[in-house]
């Protein structure tokens, strides 16, 4: 066991270098947030924790585990559901609705909040409708965790939906033949082979729904249901405790871990599922559904597409058209270009990066430079709002320092800064650029760099000549999904923006937050547009079967 | 004069615990051709990689042209080994055409030259805009080849050369290679796990099991006094195999080919 030991320390000695030295000072650089967590939960709990601990602890936690249970129920049903009406028959739009179920991942979960909110609220279009219609129709309130159950729900539910759509895609049409010769029938094929063969990736799906049901903030602040994150910013902003907001987030993180551990225990045991997918061959072949279950297969796909994408549009648009007098403006426009810059400078920080790490590890003979990646992609699963703790926390320690040390004061630089809101966005979406490049450059080998360094080129030079141009694929779709997700980021934004910033996610959430909803309609379908075009244009990548 | 020399060379990729390549004490005189036959994960593809500068050994050291290239502690790059080396897919930049491929190495000043004269030892003149995917496997390997003869190394490494082959195309590339090879007056060392293809061309053979060498030596005296039961059991597999051909096809059989 020592010697053992002892022979790895020595290899990993052995093999330092300077692309080593490169990726260790990258990644403490990205990671910092996460190590100013740490460092901050050392130095003991803040004034109003125990006030913390026991009155508002408890409400956190069940709040947020009744959410995870009943998002996570409700995107199962809708995802696996659907996934598996337009994987397994054939009807007409069957290739529209595919792109319709995809596309309610473009309405941020608080925007949905918001159009939910103006359908069914007093005066709301419902009551407004039963009315055109003399009717008394009752009013349905969804200012409580279930109504915020059925929002999240409705705006998570394409992440079981892909995962889902891509698993049973990559069942062959060898598999389905032989259940139906073995006298299987098309429900026991599904309930048997399909659903089982798909649950590693369907439970992925899962738990990317459940990090995102944890960085809600928006939604949950809306309908007045305390969640962790919630409660951090609670903690930070009225009850002025950095320190046990820090203590809140360590939970959370753990927390976080807990179900990461979950996540990838279950998919250990579960990974024979698609080994061998690509000898199987041919897509599965999809029936024609008939009488009740073509029925069946209706409602499966409608209810997702009306409730989840054409009702919410359709309130956003009428709040549009409503206020477009008032709020078609310079400034508008202005916040877009804000918006639009901040998510491209951040995509492009993040395929810069990607490519580094990717570099780095790919030259080094240390095994360390291979571990850094999934370190630092540590920021995707961890909630925006801790994220946003850990830098105030690091920026705070900074700021003292400067103060006693060298008595400077920069405060009011370091946290009016569009650099820290940019790097917060960086470490929490670091992730999503690097795994689409990381699994091109996987497919693609070592073969081609050796190649190219055994006929005489530098790494660098292999790096411009071979790696990034048959990586450019990868990196545009790369590109496209962290823009996205940095266009729809609020926790983050709300926490690090400097004054003079302001992007499309918080002026419909500042809106929403002043009670004027209806003002909130035009940069909310602005922000929605853009980010479903980039959605659609990505839609065959994401759902391919590679 | 050995061009290539190891002599104790091992290779372990999880911390000691069980060995890619051990204690392995080979050489290869200049001008010669030598197979390493063995069977799927015997180690002959990281020996190669350890000889082309790719994996550092954990013991043991590496010579070529009598100087020391690698060692645990020592590791001349691979750029500067004076080797080329052709990996089992080929490893063709697909989106460099053929001539921008042999190019790669090249200084551009005399690439344009160099890539037609390489063009026409690998009998593919005319290709030079093609794209690796327009080619068939055996032209893929030949560019592949050409790739890698631009920088005139002295001696040749190839992985599982014919491999991906079907077997009509294989014999006639294995022909194929030794001629340039011949011609070109190189060192080829190449890894098969078909002992077909390292009876046909290669002068010295080197069987390999378990990461170590289990026998080594001239082929046709291999052939006649195998000491190994492995090996004595290749070779009358293979023995088998022509006694039944002969049998079903008769001695005129051969002389109609």
């Amino acid at each position: 066991m020592m010697q053992q030991f002892a022979h790895q320390l020595r290899s990993l000695l052995r093999d330092a270098d300077r692309w080593l030295v490169y990726a260790s000072i990258l990644s403490l650089l990205i990671g910092l947030p996460f190590l100013a967590i740490g460092l901050g939960a050392l130095e003991g709990v803040g004034e109003m924790w125990q006030h913390v601990l026991r009155h508002l602890l408890p409400g956190y936690l069940l709040n947020s585990l009744l959410l995870i249970v009943g998002t996570s129920l409700l995107t199962l049903f809708i995802g696996v559901s659907s996934a598996w009406v337009v994987s397994s028959y054939e009807f007409r739009f069957r290739q529209t609705a595919e792109l319709l179920l995809f596309l309610p991942l473009a309405i941020p979960s608080y925007i949905m909040a918001y159009a939910y909110t103006g359908i069914f609220d007093n005066g709301g279009t419902w009551i407004a409708l039963g009315k055109s219609l003399g009717l008394n129709l009752p009013k349905i309130d969804l200012m409580n965790p279930l109504g915020l159950i059925w929002v999240l729900g409705l705006s998570l539910f394409p992440y079981v939906y892909v995962s889902a759509r891509v698993a049973f895609q990559n069942l062959s049409s060898s598999l389905q033949e032989s259940a139906y010769l073995l006298g299987a029938s098309h429900r026991s094929y599904f309930r048997t082979i399909a659903l089982p063969l798909a649950s590693p990736a369907v439970i992925g799906g899962l738990f990317l729904v459940i990090m995102e049901v944890l960085n809600d903030y928006g939604a949950a602040k809306y309908y007045g249901v305390q969640t962790f994150t919630t409660g951090i910013f609670r903690t930070w902003n009225f009850l002025n405790d950095l320190q046990s907001a820090i203590y809140l987030a360590v939970i959370l993180v753990a927390l976080v871990f807990v179900l990461g551990w979950l996540e990838r225990l279950r998919r250990g045991r579960r990974s024979y599922a698609l080994t061998g997918r690509r000898e199987q061959g041919r897509e599965q072949r999809r029936a024609l559904p008939k009488g009740g279950k073509r029925l069946l297969c209706l409602f499966v796909i409608l209810l997702p597409i009306l409730a989840g994408l054409v009702l919410p549009l359709a309130q956003l648009t009428y709040w549009a058209l409503m206020t477009i007098g008032d709020q078609w403006s310079k400034a508008l426009l202005w916040t877009s270009l804000q918006s639009f810059g901040l998510a491209s400078t951040v995509a492009v920080l993040a395929l810069i990066c990607s490519f580094c790490l990717i570099y780095y590890s790919r030259w080094s003979r240390s095994r360390l430079t291979r571990v850094y990646p999934r370190l630092v992609s540590i920021g995707y699963v961890m909630p925006g709002a801790i994220i946003g703790i850990g830098i105030i926390g690091a920026l705070q320690w900074l700021v003292d320092f400067f103060a006693s040390g060298l008595d400077w004061k920069i405060g009011a630089y370091v946290y009016n800064s569009l650099f820290i809101l940019l790097y917060a966005y960086l470490f929490r979406f670091l992730a999503v650029a690097y795994g689409p490049i990381e699994a091109e450059n996987i497919r693609i080998g070592r073969q081609l760099a050796e190649s190219s360094s055994l006929l005489g080129k530098k790494p660098l030079s292999t790096l411009f000549n071979i790696d990034i141009p048959l990586l450019t694929q990868s990196a545009l779709s790369a590109f496209a999904l962290v823009f996205i997700d940095a266009m729809k980021e609020l926790p983050l934004t709300l926490l690090l923006k400097p004054y003079d910033v302001q992007t499309l996610s918080m002026t419909a959430y500042q809106y929403a937050d002043d009670e004027l909803v209806q003002q909130a309609g035009l940069p909310a379908l602005l922000l929605i547009s853009v980010v479903g075009l980039l959605l659609a244009l990505l839609k065959n990548r994401l759902l391919s079967r590679e | 004069m050995n061009i290539l020399e190891t002599s104790q060379l091992s290779k372990s990729f999880d911390g000691g615990k069980t060995y890619a390549v051990r204690e392995v004490d080979f050489r290869l005189p200049s001008g010669r051709v030598c197979a390493i036959v063995g069977e799927s994960g015997c180690g002959k593809t990281t020996l190669m990689r350890l000889i082309a500068g790719l994996e550092r050994p954990d013991g043991g050291e590496i010579r070529l042209h009598g100087q020391v290239a690698s060692s645990p502690r020592q590791m001349l790059p691979c750029q500067e080994r004076n080797l080329g080396m052709v990996f089992q897919g080929f490893a063709l930049f697909p989106h460099l055409t053929v001539a921008q491929n042999i190019a790669y190495g090249l200084d551009k000043r005399q690439a344009k030259q160099k890539v037609e004269q390489l063009l026409e030892v690998i009998q593919l003149t005319g290709y030079n805009d093609c794209y690796p995917h327009e080619l068939s496997g055996g032209e893929q390997q030949r560019v592949a080849l050409a790739r890698t003869l631009s920088l005139d190394p002295q001696l040749l490494l190839l992985d599982e050369p014919f491999g991906s082959l079907d077997a009509h195309l294989r014999t006639e590339l294995r022909q194929e290679v030794l001629r340039i090879v011949r011609q070109l007056k190189l060192s080829l060392l190449f890894i098969t796990h078909d002992i077909q293809d390292a009876i046909d061309i290669a002068d010295d053979l080197v069987f390999m099991k378990e990461g170590r060498i289990i026998e080594q030596g001239e082929l046709r005296e291999l052939f006649q006094n195998p000491q190994s039961p492995y090996v004595r059991e290749t070779f009358q597999q293979l023995a088998g195999m022509s006694r039944k051909i002969l049998d079903l096809f008769g001695q005129d059989f051969l002389h109609q080919q």
